[in-house]
């Protein structure tokens, strides 16, 4: 029968079906047999409301509240003993998980409210690691609590098949990978910003493949979007900050060869799994050997590139251009596949690199007033002809969807 | 389905309890030992406010310890601890493998760098001269200067002030005979005993009360070295 996840299918099996017997494939009473098979799940989500609406205020409910658990902690109230604290944390726990889990899955009525309550249960599950480093006085910078934070999530984000919850999982491992950089690059070396923004965008690319391997098993393709989604922000996000002038040092230190040498196995090992997958998805191929290509470059930033002198200049055109290809490039790779995460990315980065370019190249030759005022009539006629295209874009996406 | 989640909650839960008894064993089971510290104030993004405990085993000078004298960057450094009178511990040798017996702690090389140190010989308006070690001087050889001294003689404070801010201290006016800037094999190491967390709000009073007083951490010693604090006492005072 119709379970939560299967919606978006019902809208679609709707819309066909509507198709199908007005083109006679289909009698009515059949057509109307087969919706009742759903008709549980569609009574449930018009119960719960506008779906995207209730999903997006009760996870938005479950991050504040999760913030002020996590600030209920950091408080350290000496009034209340650390035991009773810690009551409290695994408590809150347990009840946030169960009436999520209720409300989901058993009751069904709040699938969407339910799926945030878990959530809390697993942010209160962070908080309950920080409570206990707390308690004991381990290490501020001591990077293994975001690590047990991930790790303690990503079965149940995979089991319940919960994008939310794989993407705190995600951005908690992100944050481990930070901390554990920062922790063993500090050999006095002052470029190690750079260092971990080398790292963090091989991080990104190694999700970015992780989330086409996902989309390539018919299982796991309900939690590719949170690998896609943050691996996509975090490369871009890690190319655009070498579109700068920040070619002076080194990108890559060699205490942090061993993280290179993971993040690069795992990857050959997702692009490995996607082309054992052969799903056939509009220009995956491209896709992978774009993501291979930035890994390429990514190591050899951070294992070849030795301080720049005169070529400086020949880096920054050379990734700049890389760069502008690689926007154009997910606009039209989320044109084709209809997928409108990638055009908006693609979008919120050609206007950060138009913005960016005009900076370098005009702050030194305009007057200032001038510079101001070009720029941001610039912007505005952009932001109008980029909206207008958007729009046709994603009403593209729609009109497809409905043929 | 229900089945499995609850058993992946619960191995969250487990995990918890499972760091709180690894914790409980360890404070029940290791060897007490007390350091006397430095501290600053800083604030912990998800864990609120804590002490920075900076300790005196926390920069080591090695051409005055036995035992090894190069270390890498994340090594780890075994440093022995002897008690003193007033039963606080003191290094006296750096090790690359845990020694077969006796105390010691157990830290990572954070850096080896070459560290500096102050001699200045002043001659009081008695006449008698004497030798102090402060962490930094920037005055010269003829200039009269006030010195606040604790119970072990280390310069807590100097300039042109008259008095010293705890009575413990023991003032000294003098004028400098002498300023010898020194060099020496420093190691700088972390032990993982650095933050003492406490109520929000009550880091900056600890630090400021901290500067007038003299906070001692005591440690519980796992038998390969690792520590963990167990209290802090500030003039002898256990604070809760």
């Amino acid at each position: 029968m119709g379970q939560r996840e299967d919606l978006p299918f019902l809208q679609r099996l709707e819309t066909e079906m509507a198709a199908w017997e007005r083109e006679g494939v289909i009698a009515p009473d059949q057509r109307e047999r087969i919706l009742s098979r759903y008709r549980a799940a569609r009574e449930a989500e018009e119960k719960a409301g506008p779906g995207r609406l209730v999903t997006t205020i009760s996870t938005l409910g479950a991050l504040l509240v999760g913030v002020g658990v996590l600030l209920f902690v950091a408080s350290n109230w000496s009034q209340i003993p650390s035991g009773w604290r810690l009551a409290i944390i695994v408590g809150s726990l347990l009840s946030s998980y169960g009436i999520g889990f209720h409300l989901r899955f058993a009751a069904g009525s709040y699938p969407r409210v339910g799926g945030a309550l878990i959530l809390l249960g697993a942010i209160i599950f962070g908080a309950g690691i920080f409570l206990v480093a707390q308690m004991y006085h381990v290490t501020v910078h001591y990077p293994n609590g975001s690590l047990m934070w991930g790790v303690g999530v990503l079965p149940l984000a995979y089991l319940l098949k919960q994008n939310s919850l794989l993407a705190l999982a995600i951005v908690d491992l992100l944050v481990w990978l930070g901390m554990e950089v920062r922790f063993w690059v500090t050999d006095g070396s002052t470029a190690w910003e750079m260092q971990l923004i080398t790292l963090c965008l091989m991080a990104g690319v190694l999700l970015w493949g992780a989330g086409l391997a996902h989309r390539g098993s018919t299982r796991l393709k309900p939690v590719a979007e949170p690998y896609i989604m943050v691996g996509a922000l975090v490369t871009f996000l890690g190319c655009f900050i070498l579109t700068f002038d920040v070619y002076r040092e080194r990108f890559g230190s060699p205490a942090l060869i061993p993280f290179y040498a993971v993040i690069t196995v795992l990857f050959i090992v997702t692009l490995a799994v996607r082309v054992y997958a052969r799903t056939n998805e509009k220009l995956w191929e491209a896709e992978m050997f774009a993501l291979l290509a930035v890994m390429g470059a990514a190591l050899y930033l951070t294992l070849g590139y030795r301080s720049g002198g005169e070529e400086k200049t020949f880096y920054v055109l050379i990734v700049n251009l890389l760069f502008a290809a690689g926007v154009v490039g997910i606009i039209a790779l989320g044109y084709f596949r209809s997928y409108p995460a990638y055009v908006n990315i693609g979008i919120v980065f050609f206007v950060l690199d138009v913005t960016a370019r005009y900076f370098d190249v005009f702050w030194k030759l305009l007057p200032r007033s001038f510079f101001f005022i070009i720029g941001g009539l610039i912007l505005l006629s952009g932001g109008v002809l980029l909206e207008r295209k958007r729009r046709r874009i994603l009403a593209g996406f729609r009109t497809e969807e409905h043929l | 389905m229900k089945a499995k989640f609850w058993a992946l909650v619960l191995l969250q839960v487990f995990l918890l309890a499972g760091i709180i008894g690894y914790r409980h064993y360890w404070l029940a089971t290791g060897e007490r030992v007390l350091l006397r510290t430095v501290p600053v104030d800083p604030r912990d993004i998800f864990r609120g406010d804590y002490v920075r405990l900076g300790y005196a085993i926390s920069t080591l000078n090695l051409d005055r310890l036995e035992g090894e004298d190069k270390f890498v960057r994340n090594e780890n450094v075994y440093v022995v601890l002897r008690k003193n009178a007033d039963g606080s511990y003191s290094p006296t040798a750096t090790l690359d493998t845990p020694p077969p017996g006796g105390r010691f702690i157990k830290g990572r090389v954070l850096s080896q760098t070459e560290g500096n140190r102050w001699e200045v010989t002043v001659r009081d308006d008695a006449g008698r001269r004497q030798t102090l070690e402060p962490r930094f001087f920037n005055h010269r050889r003829g200039e009269r200067l006030s010195f606040c001294l604790n119970e072990r003689n280390e310069v807590i404070s100097f300039g042109n002030h008259s008095g010293c801010a705890d009575p413990h201290w023991r003032p000294l006016t003098a004028t400098i005979d002498e300023v010898r800037e020194l060099r020496f094999n420093q190691l700088n190491v972390e032990y993982g005993i650095e933050s003492y967390f406490v109520e929000e709000g009550q880091g900056k009073v600890l630090e400021a009360a901290r500067s007038a007083s003299d906070l001692v951490v005591e440690i519980a010693l796992r038998r390969d070295g690792a520590g963990l604090i167990t209290a802090l006492f500030l003039d002898g005072q256990r604070l809760k």
